[in-house]
């Protein structure tokens, strides 16, 4: 009698989840998508002749990040002030499962309006043809506006298809309080990267602080994964490097720039200056702890250290940020990364979302971003207002952004091609073989790789 | 006549009644599934586009002819035999132990268990603070011990990284093991063991030719069990090293996953799955027939 | 079971030579296996700074239940702990149900494709999950499960099924089948023998299954990951992985007290019920 109560009960219970898990997800689950098909369905029903309420969809990552919701409600607001008949719908996605959740909700008819991306999702975006060409509908006088290195990440086949946002060149931040320590001047950044190496090795010297904590002269990533594969290209950059031909072929093995920055990749790992095995987010958490001398790292990593290192604002007091030293080109070479502003090829109101891109971009919005999150602006005549120059930090950052290079990613298959490339990486610091000998065995895997698409 | 026969078709339609709601529920998680997936292995199919052209066996021959298969598939192979090998050579030595004259034997037996019941996940997490390279435990252990002079980072190891994984997975398999083991120790019957000692055998001896035929079909089970949940291995590989360091533990579930999920081609992903799939049950067959023929 | 052999309750000369040597060994062994909990739970109870030292503190010496009290405060931690539970209990309870009538099918009934389908079932965990998922993917995307727990309880259940099913037959297979026909001369339908008869023989049985199911669905973490997208159908083992695993690098102690909470219903669950799990194992493993 008993265990026909159980099994009864065990049957009721596996109904009552059921349902209970059915009617839950219709109401929490396959949200993006549900939220873009009931607003396109909207949109169906208002031909785009009626100006009068337009509702735009607009995917995006910031609106789900507590560092930068603040931002993202006042930016909304100051558009829909603006525009009253336009309403902004939010479709907010983690950044982790952004790309997917787009492209997913994408291929099953339902693109957002208004689309946010970085360097590496527009390609994806850009080769599901879910996107439009922006020359047009923003306008000369915007896309002309555009830095030219920015301008030349989101071109494909000669068009325009992303519009540059913010970008994030990555500079160098050095810990002023290990600087002294080591007996260097704590004010005197190193300025060419012989300077950096021998820098890195007097603090690296100090070996560990009173806790047992080992100290590293600099951070380079360099753990299996596509962000090594990123700082890699840099590295080379700085060693005469350059990512591609004008085929478009992956090169990187400009000259003898691959086997240098492989081997100061070696040594730096090698001598103990550099920690091995480490992702970016290891080192940030080691710079804000005050185990890592150097690091070249985005503007964002203000925000980061306060957090990691526990001490808030009164942490930035023991560092300095500067350009990336000067290497075999003689100028200060390095990577941004972005975010950038997309258009569905398929949206009903392409006018009212240009309208929103514009306004994003614009010196109003940038100034109020730039106030509540340091963020910069890919249009040179905004980058160069003096609202956006407003202390150091700004300057470096806008200084950077004048000798900063894009990632390649014109091609779909650029995240998988740095992730081999990092290959190079955790080979060159993991193991003794011969570096010309690994460039062979990894190289035209990569260049296949990066053709394939 | 008529009346039985009647009562043995019912009863017929009841037995099939009664299996109903598993065959349903099996077909359309498992068979249906698998019937796509195989389809689309013959498919160009992308997550990026709708349209999935058939393709016949290009996604075979471009994973037979590349390298990354292979990689995988010997990186696979060693790591379920080194893991099983050794889960099951220690599952018995603790069975041994445990099915010895000692107290508190169920107390002995469910610590032991712990492991088990232990997410895959948490225990991931558990070796990663283990193994940390600065500031881990197994450092500090190999190096106070004086061991090492040199901290191991046993996950960024080219040479060490599967073994990490291996660890991993062997602690929190081998009290399963161990504890299905000494299950099959106490159905031995006694009179055999007293029958080898009227003959003067030695322990080893009546080891070797009574506990170990005795434990055969207990041992091919274990060995099944093991083979067929480390073969397929996801977790581990993922949270631990997601394949790395350089490729070093790229195995084919990772392998799969990431064509699949990450480069999304289905289609090759599926072909990977599907050959892999074929392996596994070309392994688990026999194995199968060992435990089902012994045991009757 | 027949025929076991019961070792006799030894007491005397508990502590003779050759036992010395074997709790020692044991001892080795039950230490390495349990080290690694109790290195967890330290972690888990210290603060990250006193954490980032080598060599590492073997004992702590401060504790602090901070971590703790992040967790439990975490909205999001909240919502991983309630959608496991609702998987695992969902998928437990079909499972139990589903496998007490495939079980008892098996066991008692011969009919056209039964031997089939009982290949089916034993083969049908061998297939790589990996695998499945691409297929199971497109297929509960075109139903619209996607992103849904039912998604991830069906699986679970998938998962737990052809091992529940085994289990369910073995422990069948040894209860006599002269009760039933007894039974059934005094009228009673199949249906009903099946309830009264055979169902409280087979307690144990349902234990072992219940605790096995319940472990499969709470151990699930590929599915978690890859069928459900939104943070809010998170379950525990891919949201700890989503969450803390990504800031593993500096908050430690979190993370291990994530961890920590997020096994302790299990253990303890499974610490109560191990002797059923064990028994079960004997059974539907060994003697399948």
């Amino acid at each position: 009698m008993k265990l026909w109560k159980i099994v009864t009960l065990s049957l009721v219970t596996a109904i009552l989840t059921i349902v209970t898990a059915c009617s839950g997800s219709s109401n929490n689950g396959a949200k993006p998508v549900n939220q873009a098909g009931n607003v396109s369905k909207d949109n169906q029903q208002q031909p785009a002749s009626s100006e009068e309420n337009i509702e735009l969809t607009f995917a995006n990552w910031i609106s789900t990040e507590d560092a930068t919701k603040d931002a993202y409600n006042q930016l909304v607001e100051g558009f829909e002030n603006a525009h009253p008949n336009i309403k902004i719908k939010s479709l907010g996605i983690p950044f982790n499962e952004y790309k997917d959740q787009v492209l997913i909700a994408s291929t099953g008819g339902n693109t957002p309006d208004v689309l946010m991306a970085n360097q590496s999702f527009t390609p994806a975006f850009g080769n599901a043809n879910i996107v439009q060409p922006l020359e047009t509908i923003l306008g000369g006088d915007i896309i002309d506006d555009i830095l030219p290195s920015s301008k030349a990440g989101v071109t494909f086949n000669g068009k325009v298809i992303a519009m540059p946002w913010a970008p994030h060149p990555n500079a160098l931040f050095w810990n002023k309080t290990l600087f002294a320590k080591a007996g260097l001047d704590p004010n005197a950044p190193p300025k060419t990267w012989d300077e950096l190496l021998k820098y890195a090795e007097a603090v690296a010297a100090l070996k560990q602080d009173d806790k047992g904590n080992p100290i590293y002269g600099i951070g380079e990533a360099n753990k299996t994964g596509a962000y090594t594969g990123q700082m890699l290209l840099r590295i080379t950059l700085s060693h005469g490097g350059k990512f591609v031909d004008d085929q478009g072929k992956l090169i990187v093995n400009q000259g003898s720039a691959l086997v240098e920055s492989l081997q100061y990749l070696r040594d730096i790992a090698n001598k103990n200056v550099a920690p091995v095995g480490a992702e970016i987010k290891d080192l940030r958490a080691m710079f804000g702890t005050g185990s890592l001398g150097m690091l070249v790292n985005g503007d964002f990593g203000r925000n980061t250290f306060r957090t990691t290192s526990g001490k808030g604002e009164v942490f930035d007091k023991e560092w300095g940020v500067t350009t990336v030293p000067v290497g075999a080109t003689g100028r200060s070479e390095t990577v941004f990364t972005e975010h950038q502003l997309l258009i569905s090829s398929s949206t009903k109101h392409a006018e009212a979302a240009a309208e929103f891109v514009k306004y994003l971009v614009s010196k109003d919005a940038m100034v109020l971003y730039h106030k509540l999150n340091g963020v910069m602006s890919s249009r040179a005549s905004v980058a160069s207002l003096p609202e956006l120059n407003e202390d150091d930090y700004a300057k470096v950052f806008n200084e950077q952004m004048k000798t900063a290079s894009p990632f390649p990613t014109g091609n779909p298959a650029f995240e998988q091609a740095m992730k081999e490339t990092s290959n190079l990486t955790v080979l060159a610091t993991t193991t003794s073989e011969d570096i010309p000998a690994i460039i062979a065995k990894i190289l035209p895997k990569l260049q296949e790789l990066y053709a394939a698409k | 006549m008529s009346i039985k026969w009647s009562r043995t078709l019912k009863n017929q339609a009841f037995g099939m009644l009664l299996v109903a709601p598993a065959t349903l529920l099996l077909s359309v998680t498992i068979l249906i599934p698998l019937a796509r997936s195989i389809s689309t292995s013959f498919r160009g199919a992308s997550l990026l586009s709708a349209e999935q052209p058939f393709i016949g066996l290009a996604n075979y021959k471009a994973l037979l002819s590349g390298q990354e298969f292979y990689h995988a598939l010997s990186i696979t192979l060693r790591y379920v035999a080194c893991t099983v090998g050794i889960e099951i050579v220690l599952g018995l030595v603790s069975a041994l132990l445990l099915n010895s004259r000692i107290r508190f034997r169920a107390f002995f037996r469910s610590i032991l268990l712990i492991p088990w019941a232990i997410p895959t996940l948490v225990a991931a997490l558990v070796f990663l603070l283990i193994y940390q390279a600065d500031y881990g435990v197994l450092n500090g252990l190999l190096i106070q011990s004086g061991l090492t002079e040199k901290k191991l980072n046993v996950l960024n190891d080219l040479n060490l990284a599967l073994y990490g994984i291996m660890g991993v997975a062997i602690w929190r398999q081998t009290p399963l093991a161990a504890v299905m083991t000494l299950a099959g120790l106490q159905g031995v019957p006694r009179d055999w063991y007293e029958a080898a000692t009227i003959d003067g055998a030695s322990k080893l001896k009546t080891f070797l030719y009574i506990t170990l035929p005795a434990l055969k079909p207990v041992l091919a089970n274990v060995t099944l069990l093991m083979v067929v949940a480390n073969f397929q291995m996801f977790t581990l590989f993922y949270a631990l090293t997601g394949g790395g360091p350089a490729d070093a533990t790229q195995s084919l579930a990772i392998y799969t996953y990431e064509t699949a999920f990450q480069a999304y081609d289905l289609g090759k992903g599926s072909a990977i799955g599907v050959i892999w799939m074929l392996l596994l049950l070309l392994i688990a067959v026999p194995l199968n027939r060992v435990a089902h023929r012994s045991m009757s | 079971m027949k025929g076991v052999y019961r070792l006799p309750t030894v007491r005397r000369h508990l502590l003779n030579r050759s036992n010395i040597g074997v709790y020692v060994l044991l001892a080795v062994i039950l230490s390495l296996f349990l080290f690694p909990v109790y290195w967890l739970v330290s972690v888990s109870l210290q603060t990250n700074d006193d954490l980032f030292q080598f060599p590492p503190q073997w004992v702590p010496f401060k504790l602090t239940m901070q971590s703790y009290k992040g967790v439990l405060l975490s909205a999001n931690f909240l919502t991983f702990y309630k959608n496991t539970a609702i998987v695992a209990a969902g998928s437990t309870a079909l499972s139990i149900a589903v496998s007490i009538l495939a079980g008892y099918g098996l066991s008692r009934f011969r009919f056209r494709g039964s031997h089939l389908l009982l290949v089916f079932f034993l083969s049908s965990q061998m297939f790589p999950a990996v695998t499945l998922l691409i297929g199971l993917y497109t297929l509960y995307s075109k139903l619209h499960l996607l992103n849904t727990l039912l998604a991830l309880m069906l699986a679970a259940t998938t998962t737990a099924l052809p091992f529940s099913i085994m289990m369910m037959k073995t422990f069948m297979d040894g209860i006599a089948g002269e009760l039933e026909e007894a039974a059934e001369v005094d009228g009673a339908t199949r249906l009903k023998a099946l309830i009264h008869i055979v169902l409280p023989l087979t307690k144990p049985g349902i234990m072992a299954v219940t605790i096995y199911c319940f472990l499969v669905a709470w151990d699930d973490f590929l599915f978690g990951m890859t069928l459900v997208r939104d943070l809010n159908m998170r379950t525990l083992s891919p949201g700890l992985s989503l969450t803390f695993l990504g800031e593993l690098s500096t908050n430690w102690s979190g993370a291990a007290a994530a961890a920590v909470t997020a096994t302790a219903p299990l253990l303890v669950l499974f610490l109560f019920l191990q002797r059923y799990m064990v028994e079960g194992l004997t059974a539907g493993g060994v003697k399948e």
